[in-house]
């Protein structure tokens, strides 16, 4: 029997270079088949981005602003329903992608999920009308924070890098059940595979990593 | 003019009638906020909205022919807020909508919008 499918979702370089360590985990875990998608204003640069880390794009989307990614991804899914979704940050094709998947009820995992900046107005974001003819609008880091604020609140499973996004994500009333904190070291995409694959049923919850309070050395006196 | 567009340009005018007009009796409403929700809770939270914001603004809008995902930018006095709204459409009624806000925007810009 076939394995599942996970779409992994990068609409940008960064989040292509986050999220390939996390696909080649789940390749090697065996559990779930990821799929690449190289979707944005750019595909053909995110495509490169997976080629930088000995990874290939299994579909590339043509390139199309926010606005119009999320019919796209809903009729690809019509046909080729993943299992789950896995997108990066604030990544606005992510957003997209993460739009797409609720509609449909397939869950999504965020990874580098709860950075803050604690910039909260948007101002332009991605999904700001955008002139004809051109990609997104605008994109301040307002925009950037909403989108990711948006993920948040469709994302089932957040693998989060550090506590202090932990912290963020809690403050914004999200269940401290859905959080994994993968952290950012070279175990990191084995923990979020896993996490990933436990999202659906098809692995145990990783456990918890253990988390090191930061010290300084404080010299009194003289 | 379709049943979505229908209410979407209902509930942004204020008309809270032209809402309900095209809401099914046993319509399904979900949301992410802190509150428990039914068919007139909803129609009094976007008469709020319609009623404190200046502008609310339609970014994205994704069709079937069943339903629609749509994108609003609710814009404030002091910022703006985004929700995204999931709609079915059964026989001409909405028979379902799911509503997911930027819930830390909404309690910044829209202080009150729903009792909790």
């Amino acid at each position: 029997m076939a394995l599942p499918e996970i779409h992994v979702v990068a609409g940008t370089t960064d989040a292509a270079t986050e999220l390939g360590p996390v696909a080649q985990a789940l390749r090697l875990a065996g559990l779930l088949v990821p799929v690449l998608v190289a979707a944005g204003a750019d595909p053909t640069a995110v495509g490169a981005a997976f080629t930088e880390l000995n990874l290939v794009a299994d579909l590339t989307l043509p390139a199309a602003p926010a606005l119009g990614l999320i019919a796209r991804f809903d009729r690809m899914w019509a046909n080729r329903a993943p299992a789950a979704v896995l997108v990066a940050g604030s990544d606005p094709a992510g957003l997209s992608a993460a739009l797409a998947a609720a509609w449909r009820g397939i869950p999504v995992a965020h990874l580098s999920a709860g950075m803050r900046s604690d910039d909260c107005a948007p101002q332009g974001s991605v999904f700001s009308a955008p002139s004809e003819g051109s990609g997104a609008g605008i994109n301040t880091a307002a925009d950037v924070e909403s989108d990711a604020r948006l993920i948040t609140q469709l994302a089932r499973v957040h693998l989060i890098a550090r506590p202090i996004d932990a912290m963020n994500l809690l403050d914004e009333g999200v269940p401290a059940k859905d959080l994994m904190i993968s952290g950012d070291d070279t175990l990191a995409p084995r923990r979020a595979a896993q996490a990933v694959a436990s999202m659906t049923g098809l692995a145990p919850p990783p456990a918890p990593m253990p988390v090191t309070v930061p010290t300084a050395t404080v010299r009194f006196g003289g | 003019m379709d049943v979505i567009d229908f209410y979407t340009e209902s509930w942004i005018r204020d008309d809270r009638d032209g809402v309900r007009q095209v809401l099914a009796p046993d319509v399904d409403v979900e949301w992410n906020l802190d509150a428990p929700v039914d068919d007139e809770e909803l129609v009094q939270t976007l008469h709020r909205i319609a009623v404190f914001a200046d502008a609310v603004t339609v970014v994205s809008r994704a069709g079937r022919t069943d339903g629609a995902a749509l994108v609003y930018d609710l814009t404030a006095p002091f910022g703006t807020a985004r929700v995204a709204e999931f709609l079915t459409v059964e026989a001409g009624r909405i028979t379902q909508i799911r509503q997911v806000y930027d819930v830390v925007a909404i309690d910044r810009y829209f202080p009150g919008l729903y009792l909790n």
